[in-house]
């Protein structure tokens, strides 16, 4: 039985109310070199799953959109492109460090208008109940604390039609190229985050918070006890990365 | 896969927009529609939504599109390489679905790239050696369209005036009046006998 005052950072056992705090050290510390990073850490095919997730998100014209934990904004950008004038995009992250890179490349980007900016908790949304047509959260709920939590808000902010887009890491299929995986997470990825970021210990956290999260069918699960109906998941990469969705009917 | 193909469409259509600032400021105008290519015999297809940092390219979306070119892969690289969109229209290798004044300027935009090479090259190599390159390449291929055009005109001379292999293009204009007056007098024959046969049924 585990202990309900105690959650994973990583594979260490911390205290709920500190998780927060150390995922925030984490994100302070490599927003300066979040996107360099990412590219290195997946060899640039994270551009490819989110351009997927993009493609199964259903955006339309004149949507209102949530995108939580959008970290540097390649979510909200096409977004932002999709939703045109008569649109809206909500960029959010709980991390301050992480929104301000965010902010400032949408408008290098030309990306205005249509796009606001939100330091939110993705466990506490404060949105009155159904209004948006797509909550999206890429690469951000293992590093939320209560992610039961954290899909209950989402259900409720939806509108009925709406959709639930998460894209992250999940767990591979057995086989050669896990192991790959594996090395490459643990061994290369901190000694890489060390050479670029000067952190490894970040890049540790990061390795081990994808293990630790839950595997495509236990989200799927949840999911469904959040309410999210005609619930689904899309293995990418031989199911490194996972896009689940789920519709407020 | 078929993620890395619209990834690399989009990279190179958005690279190419870049060395044209003008065209990319008037994609402007096209923020946020939906344009569809059907590359017919293919069953690829491809939507292209222009924002306000270049053209986003998709293999799927489920909102219909406000335009669909529909064409083979060869017409579009032909449309690509400068030809007239209406050109294509109207010889009906082009179909247009939607809002079709969008597909014309937005087939035209894209047709008509002005892309500056030699002040790309200049980038990197300095004025002095790109402005010597591009001249050296503009001659080459004003040479290449000369070469070009004096072997279409003699191999044609060739053969209709020295081995008499084909008519010549005046022959060639005779010979079909003559088959449209002949086709014309053949009808208005049928006619007559049709005429004659039923006078005589009449009778």
């Amino acid at each position: 039985m585990s202990d309900p005052e105690s959650t994973h950072f990583g594979y260490q056992k911390v205290a709920k109310d500190d998780k927060q705090n150390r995922v925030k050290a984490v994100f302070d510390s490599v927003a300066g070199r979040y996107d360099v990073m990412n590219d290195l850490m997946s060899l640039g095919i994270h551009r490819l799953w989110k351009r997927t997730a993009i493609e199964m998100s259903g955006v339309r014209k004149g949507h209102q959109v949530l995108d939580l934990a959008a970290g540097t904004g390649d979510l909200s950008s096409r977004f932002s492109t999709l939703v045109g004038d008569d649109g809206f995009v909500l960029m959010s992250d709980i991390n301050a460090a992480m929104l301000q890179q965010g902010r400032e490349r949408m408008l290098d980007e030309g990306h205005s208008g249509n796009i606001a900016y939100a330091q939110i908790n993705a466990e506490q949304l404060p949105f009155a109940e159904n209004s948006f047509d797509c909550i999206s959260i890429g690469f951000g709920l293992r590093n939320v604390t209560d992610k039961q939590c954290a899909l209950n808000a989402m259900f409720a902010a939806l509108r009925p039609g709406g959709r639930a887009l998460i894209l992250e890491f999940s767990k591979p299929a057995p086989g050669p190229f896990k192991t790959l995986y594996d090395t490459w997470s643990f061994q290369v990825l901190p000694r890489l985050g060390k050479l670029v970021a000067s952190d490894s210990d970040s890049y540790q956290y990061l390795a081990e918070s994808i293990r630790m999260h839950p595997d495509q069918e236990t989200l799927k699960g949840m999911m469904q006890e959040a309410g999210f109906e005609r619930c689904d998941f899309r293995n990418l990469s031989n199911g490194i990365v996972a896009i689940h969705r789920g519709f407020k009917i | 896969m078929s993620a890395m193909l619209s990834a690399s469409v989009e990279a190179v259509l958005n690279r190419l927009l870049s060395l044209d600032p003008i065209s990319l400021q008037r994609l402007q105008a096209y923020h946020g529609k939906r344009i569809e290519l059907d590359f017919k015999g293919t069953g690829m297809r491809l939507f292209l939504v222009p924002g306000s940092d270049g053209i986003a390219v998709y293999q799927q979306l489920e909102e219909a599109a406000d335009c669909t070119l529909s064409a083979t892969p060869l017409v579009f690289a032909r449309m690509g390489m400068g030809a007239e969109a209406s050109d294509q229209l109207f010889s009906g290798q082009l179909e247009i679905r939607g809002d079709t004044a969008l597909g014309h300027s937005f087939g035209r935009l894209l047709a008509g790239l002005h892309i500056d090479w030699e002040e790309q090259l200049a980038a990197i190599s300095g004025d002095l050696i790109a402005h010597n390159i591009a001249s050296g390449v503009r001659s080459g291929l004003q040479w290449l369209s000369d070469t070009h055009q004096r072997l279409d005109k003699d191999l044609k001379e060739y053969l209709q005036e020295e081995v008499q292999a084909m008519p010549s293009d005046y022959e060639l204009q005779e010979w079909l009046q003559a088959v449209d007056t002949l086709r014309d007098d053949v009808e208005r024959l049928q006619a007559r006998v049709e005429r004659l046969q039923a006078r005589r049924s009449a009778q």
